[in-house]
C-alpha cells in the first residue's frame, strides 16, 4: 500500500513529465516555424528555389501535420492518462478511505470492547464493594443487636425490680413486709437452721 | 435458774444496754444495802429496771436476788462476748413489732440465742437477705428475678 508521501511524489513526477513534454512540443513547433520563416528573396524566383520552396512548404505541411497528429495523439494520451490517473487517484483514495474507515471502525470496536471491559471491571468492583459494605453493615447490625439484647438481658431483672418498686411503692411492700419475710424464712427454714446449728 | 433470752432483746445493742442496766441496778442494790446497814430505809424499786432486764430476770411479785442479777449478767456477758448475730437486709424499715416477730421465728426455728441486726436497702425489691457468720442467704426479689431471668426472657420472647 502506498502512503500519502509516496502518492504525492508520484503526482509531482507526473506533473513534471507533463511539463517537460509540453515544453518539448512547444520547442518543436517553434523550430518548425523558424524553419518556415525564410528571408525574403529577390523578385526573380529561381525554379530551383521554387522547387525548394514547394518542398519546404510540403515538408512544413507534413511536419505540421505530423506535429498535429503527435499533439493530438499526446493530447489523447494525456486525456487517457488523466482518466487513468483520476481512476488511480480515486481508487487510491477509496482504498485509503476504506482502510481508514476500517481502521477507525476497528478502533471504535476496540474502544468499545475496552470500555465494556472497564465497565464490567468497575461494575464488578462496585458490586464487590457493595457486598463488602453490606456484609459489614449486617455484621454491625447483628453486633449492635447482640449488644442491646445482652445489655437488656443483663439489666432486665434490675429494670423490673426498679419498676416494681416505683410502680408499687414502699407502702404496699412494708404493709405486708413482716409476713412476707417470715414466709420466705419459713420456706428456707431447713437451710437456715442447718447453717446456724451445724456451724455454731 | 436458767436464763432465756427474751424477745425484748433483739439486737446486740439491746444486750449491751441490758447488761449496763443490770450493772447499774446491781450497784443500786449494793448501795441500798449499805444505806440500810447504816440506818436508811430506802429500797430500790423493781421499776427502775428496763423491760428487757425485767423480762430476762423473770421478775414477778418477787424482787430478784443478787444471785439472779449476777447470773443474768454472766449470761449476757457470755452472749456479748460470743454473740450469734444475723444481719438482715430488708426493703424498708421494719416496725419494732415486726423485728420482734422475726426474732421470735429465728429463736424458735433455728437458734434460741440469735441476735438480729437490721439494715434497709430498697434495691432488693422485697424479701430478705440473711447474712450469718458463715453464709449469705439471699431471698430478695432482686436475686430471685436475676435467678429466673432466663424464664423471664422466654416469657418476653413469647410475647
Amino acid at each position: 500500500m502506498i502512503d500519502q508521501n509516496q502518492f504525492g511524489i508520484v503526482i509531482l513526477a507526473i506533473f513534471i513529465l507533463n511539463g517537460l513534454l509540453l515544453i518539448w512540443v512547444i520547442d518543436q513547433m517553434s523550430r518548425l516555424r523558424q524553419g518556415h520563416k525564410q528571408p525574403e528573396q529577390p523578385a526573380a524566383p529561381d525554379p530551383a528555389i521554387i522547387d525548394k520552396q514547394q518542398l519546404a512548404e510540403t515538408m512544413q505541411q507534413k511536419a505540421e501535420a505530423e506535429v498535429a497528429a503527435i499533439t493530438a495523439k499526446m493530447a489523447e494520451n494525456l486525456g487517457s492518462f488523466n482518466s487513468q490517473l483520476e481512476a488511480v487517484l480515486l481508487n487510491q483514495a477509496t482504498t485509503t478511505l476504506k482502510a481508514q474507515l476500517t481502521q477507525t471502525g476497528q478502533t471504535v470496536v476496540d474502544f468499545n470492547n475496552a470500555l465494556k471491559v472497564t465497565v464490567a471491571s468497575m461494575t464488578a468492583t462496585l458490586m464487590e464493594a457493595s457486598k463488602a459494605a453490606q456484609s459489614q453493615l449486617e455484621a454491625g447490625v447483628v453486633e449492635q443487636e447482640r449488644l442491646l439484647i445482652g445489655q437488656f438481658e443483663k439489666n432486665l431483672a434490675s429494670v423490673i425490680n426498679n419498676y416494681l418498686i416505683t410502680a408499687l411503692g414502699h407502702d404496699s411492700v412494708t404493709t405486708e413486709q413482716t409476713a412476707q419475710v417470715i414466709r420466705q424464712l419459713e420456706a428456707n427454714k431447713d437451710e437456715l437452721r442447718k447453717d446456724l446449728l451445724h456451724e455454731k | 435458774m436458767k436464763n432465756k433470752l427474751p424477745l425484748s432483746i433483739v439486737t446486740p445493742a439491746d444486750v449491751t444496754d441490758c447488761l449496763s442496766d443490770l450493772s447499774q441496778y446491781q450497784k443500786s442494790v449494793q448501795n441500798n444495802h449499805l444505806v440500810h446497814k447504816v440506818g436508811g430505809a430506802t429500797k430500790p424499786a423493781v421499776t427502775e429496771l428496763s423491760q428487757p432486764a425485767i423480762d430476762l430476770l423473770g421478775v414477778g411479785e418477787k424482787l430478784p436476788t443478787n444471785e439472779d442479777i449476777i447470773q443474768a449478767m454472766d449470761y449476757l456477758a457470755a452472749l456479748h462476748k460470743q454473740p450469734l448475730v444475723l444481719h438482715l437486709t430488708v426493703v424498708a424499715e421494719l416496725p419494732l413489732k415486726g423485728q420482734v416477730a422475726i426474732a421470735e421465728w429465728f429463736r424458735d426455728s433455728c437458734h434460741p440465742e440469735a441476735l438480729l441486726s437490721f439494715s434497709v436497702n430498697s434495691q432488693i425489691g422485697g424479701g430478705i437477705k440473711v447474712r450469718t457468720p458463715y453464709h449469705l442467704h439471699d431471698y430478695s426479689y432482686a436475686s430471685q428475678l436475676e435467678a429466673n431471668k432466663k424464664d423471664l426472657i422466654k416469657e418476653l420472647a413469647r410475647v
